[in-house]
């Protein structure tokens, strides 16, 4: 869609898309982070014309050691990529992922203590009884979809006691968060509006009645010494919905989609649960699912490569946590690993800030599950359907045990 | 503890085993918090969850519970100094 733009070396460009290049495209029992790791073999930085959604084109940072270096800079690299713009027909920034420091950090402040470690502990109780309540409902089944029944309400019903809404809106935001992730862009332009309109509708309503939640908290907060806005209360609220729901259910999916085609790992984690922590860890390097994306805030040179003020610039988390140079043997799961210093939560002032949170949620989902549901496999007959994009994903994951 | 004089800490490591001293490069946290749940009686966070200022003498039998903390941060914002050697 894109020209190449006249800076880039032809040598550099490479035919590459995360949306249509192999392991790709949405396919029965593909594998599309493993896709990637071929990589390492090839340029460490090159350019790919037709990379984004929307047709624009990225430099794409191959090795660990250099998205560190540009996801570290965001003085150099912007994280403001208007990704509400097209649905809104106005720019609405998502907080504080769009936000760059030193602004960043007012927001960061703020946020962080609501997620941090202490915090995600307390909230641990009830994540657990959410999981055991869902997983022995389809105990006696004998089988499932992992999506639908138990990734999705699981991350949801976290997701509406944190913002301290009723688990009766499950259904409802069941639906919102298909749409959004997986429908026509159509109707992920009118999920994104629904979502919108929704945290405008509970920003004044926390305004008129405060209660003891996530908005009152954020429509009483100051920002550098000023109240907080409406537009900055609602790109927060839809942020946590587009940041918290799809990214740890696909984790699940992975990671259930990894245990049901290795019974021994089952067996060795059921035997010694402590081992979860770990495997999730691990599971987390090898199918991680986001790309981080920047955009050159001015002209710069990266190891002798011309880069433009406005080029976009892309780290993809699942090759990172492929890098030879950081991680021994990186194709080989090893679910004990050690040292496991991953990308998948991103690196820099952008870090997950609900990864303490999503760590919890995956632990609790892979022990209640091992500990309620006999040996599992993928279900005779069927294979999940995997795909890349912006957000890798899983779908349609039948199991039975 | 035995800190006898400023700088005595860090300079006996060519000594009697050696110190190890966790240099913490705050300005390069961000909050990921792998030391602490790896080794929390050494790397205490504050509230926000970013590692707390200040370098960290680690006493010999809590040495491999120090580094395989500051071998968790995906940042490379720990720092071991040990036995001469330094490394991230
Ligand atoms: C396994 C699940 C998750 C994964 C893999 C994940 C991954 C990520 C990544 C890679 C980023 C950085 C994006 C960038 O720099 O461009 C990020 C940011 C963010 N995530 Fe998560 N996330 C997960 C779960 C969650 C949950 C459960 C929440 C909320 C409760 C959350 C809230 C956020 C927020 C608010 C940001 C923006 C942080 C900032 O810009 O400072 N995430 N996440
Ligand atoms: S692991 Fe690194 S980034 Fe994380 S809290 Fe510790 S020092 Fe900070």
């Amino acid at each position: 869609m894109s020209a190449i733009p006249v800076h880039v070396p032809p040598e550099l460009v490479r035919d590459f898309s995360y949306f249509t290049g192999p392991g790709m495209c949405p396919m029965r029992g593909g594998d599309p982070q493993g896709a990637l790791a071929g990589l390492h073999d090839g340029p460490p930085v090159f350019y790919a014309p037709n990379n984004t959604y929307d047709g624009y084109g990225t430099w794409v940072f191959v090795r660990a050691e250099d998205q560190r270096r540009v996801l570290q800079d965001a003085e150099t690299f912007s994280s403001h990529r208007r990704i509400f713009e097209k649905a809104l027909g106005y720019d609405l920034p998502t907080i504080p992922l769009e936000i760059d420091p030193p602004e960043h950090g007012a927001y960061r402040s703020l946020l962080n203590p609501l997620l941090s470690p202490r915090r995600v502990m307390a909230m641990e109780a009830a994540n657990r009884a959410r999981a055991i309540e869902l997983i022995e409902g389809l105990r006696d089944k004998g089988h499932c979809e992992v999506m639908e029944d138990f990734a999705f309400p699981f991350a949801v019903g976290v997701f509406l006691e944190f913002l301290g809404l009723p688990q009766s809106r499950r259904q409802e935001f069941l639906g919102w968060a298909d749409k959004q992730f997986h429908g026509t862009p159509e109707e992920r332009g009118e999920a994104i509006r629904t979502v919108i309109a929704f945290m405008g509708e509970l920003v004044e309503l926390r305004r008129r009645e405060p209660a003891d939640d996530f908005m009152t908290f954020v429509v009483q907060a100051q920002v550098n010494g000023r109240p907080m806005t409406d537009k900055e209360a609602i790109g927060m609220g839809a942020l946590l919905f587009v940041a918290g729901l799809d990214t740890v259910a696909a984790a699940i999916g992975f990671d259930f989609r990894y245990l049901a085609e290795h019974s021994e790992a089952q067996a060795r984690l059921r035997a010694d649960p402590s081992g979860v922590t770990l495997a999730v860890e691990e599971l987390l390097r090898a199918f991680p699912t986001v790309l981080m994306t920047r955009i050159a805030a001015r002209d710069t040179e990266y190891d002798g490569i011309v880069i433009k003020a406005g080029d976009r610039v892309s780290c993809p988390s699942m090759v990172a946590n492929r890098d030879p140079a950081e991680f021994t043997d990186p194709n080989r799961i090893d679910l004990s690993r050690e040292d496991n210093r991953h990308v998948a939560f991103a690196y820099g002032p952008h870090r997950c800030l609900g990864s303490h949170l999503a760590r919890r949620e995956l632990v609790i989902a892979m022990e209640e599950w091992l500990r309620l549901i006999p040996t599992f496999r993928i279900r005779e007959g069927t294979e999940p359907l995997t795909y890349g994009g912006h957000v890798f994903g899983i779908e349609d994951l039948q199991l039975e045990w | 503890m035995a800190a006898t004089s400023s700088g005595s800490r860090i300079s006996n490591s060519n000594g009697e085993g050696g110190v190890m001293r966790i240099e913490v490069l705050r300005e390069k946290c961000q909050g990921h918090a792998r030391c602490w749940a790896q080794s929390p009686d050494i790397y205490g966070l504050d509230d926000e969850g970013y590692i707390l200022p200040g370098d960290i003498d680690v006493p010999d039998e809590r040495k491999r519970a120090a580094w395989l903390g500051a071998k968790s941060c995906p940042e490379r914002a720990l720092v071991i100094h040990d036995e001469g050697e330094t490394s991230r």
